[in-house]
C-alpha cells in the first residue's frame, strides 16, 4: 500500500511539472484542488505547534466521486513509510499546485512580454 | 394404353419438378423476406436508440443549463447571507451534476473531471457552511466562495457549449 501511495505522489508531481494536472483554487485559503474523472485530490498546509515551535506539514487528501475524503497523506507519513525527501517533494508539489492554480506562470509570461515591448 | 400411362407419368414428373422449383423459389423468397424484416427491425432499433440518445443529450443539456442557473442563484444567496437555505441548494446541485454525469457515460475524461471538480468544490462549500451554521456563525469570506462558484460556472458553461455543438463524442 505504501508503495502505491509513493507512486501516486510521484506521478502527481511528474504530471504537475508537465502541466498535465489542472490545479484550481478552493474556498479554503492555501488549499488547491485537482480533479480526475472520478476522484479529486487536494493539497494544503497544516501548522503543528510543538515544544520547539510551529512547523508546517504538507497534506494531500483524496476524495471520492461524491466529494467524501477517503484518504489523507502527509509528508510525515510518507517519510515514515520510506519515501525519500518526503518534505521537500511534498513542498515542491504544493508550490507547483499553487503556481498552476493562481496562474503565476501566465502572469510572469505576460509581464515579461509587457516589459519587452 | 402404355403411351397414355407414360404420358401421365411424365406430366407427374414435370409437376414434381415444377413443385420443387416453386418450393425452392418460395423458400428463397421467405429467406429474403425474413432478411428484409430483420433489416427493418434493426433499422428501427437503431433509430429508437438514436432517438433515445438524442433525448438524453437534450435532457442533459437542459439539466446542465439549469445547474448553471442554480449556481448563479447560490452566488446571490451568498451575497444576501441566506445561509440556512443554502445546504439544501448545494446538495441538490451536487445531485443534479451527478445525474448529468450518469446520463452521458461517453463524456470525455476532461469533461468528467470538470463535473468531479464542481461536485468536490460544492461539497467543500457545503461543509464550510454547515460547520458555520452548527456554531451559529456565518461564513466569512463570501467573495472567495463566489469566486470558486464562478470558476465552476465558467468550466461547466464551456462543457455545455461543446455539448451544444455536438463535439463531445456523444
Amino acid at each position: 500500500m505504501a508503495n502505491k501511495i509513493h507512486v501516486l505522489v510521484q506521478r502527481l508531481i511528474d504530471r504537475t511539472e508537465q502541466g498535465k494536472v489542472a490545479w484550481e483554487i478552493t474556498p479554503d485559503h492555501g488549499t488547491y484542488q485537482a480533479s480526475f474523472p472520478n476522484y479529486s485530490v487536494r493539497i494544503l498546509t497544516r501548522t503543528q505547534y510543538a515544544s520547539y515551535g510551529p512547523s508546517t506539514d504538507f497534506v494531500l487528501t483524496i476524495h471520492d466521486e461524491g466529494g467524501e475524503m477517503v484518504d489523507e497523506i502527509t509528508d510525515i507519513g510518507l517519510k515514515e513509510s520510506g519515501f525519500e525527501d518526503a518534505y521537500k517533494r511534498m513542498e515542491h508539489l504544493y508550490n507547483e499546485a499553487r503556481r498552476k492554480a493562481m496562474g503565476v506562470d501566465k502572469v510572469i509570461d505576460d509581464l515579461l512580454s509587457d516589459l519587452e515591448n | 394404353m402404355n403411351s397414355g400411362i407414360e404420358g401421365l407419368a411424365s406430366i407427374g414428373d414435370i409437376a414434381s419438378v415444377l413443385g420443387l422449383i416453386v418450393s425452392i423459389a418460395g423458400f428463397a423468397w421467405t429467406l429474403i423476406a425474413v432478411a428484409k424484416a430483420k433489416q427493418v427491425a434493426q433499422g428501427a432499433k437503431e433509430a429508437a436508440e438514436r432517438a433515445r440518445a438524442e433525448i438524453l443529450k437534450s435532457n442533459s443539456m437542459v439539466e446542465l443549463a439549469s445547474a448553471v442557473a442554480a449556481m448563479e442563484e447560490i452566488k446571490r444567496l451568498h451575497r444576501q447571507g441566506a445561509w440556512p437555505l443554502l445546504p439544501d441548494r448545494y446538495a441538490s446541485l451536487r445531485e443534479a451534476l451527478s445525474m448529468i454525469r450518469t446520463m452521458r457515460p461517453a463524456m470525455s475524461d476532461e469533461h468528467q473531471s470538470v463535473f468531479q471538480g464542481a461536485i468536490q468544490q460544492l461539497r467543500s462549500i457545503e461543509d464550510k457552511v454547515e460547520r458555520a451554521l452548527a456554531t451559529e456563525q456565518t461564513p466569512r469570506n463570501v467573495p472567495a466562495l463566489n469566486k470558486v462558484i464562478s470558476l465552476q460556472i465558467d468550466k461547466l458553461t464551456e462543457v455545455l457549449t461543446v455539448m451544444r455543438v455536438g463535439n463531445d463524442g456523444q
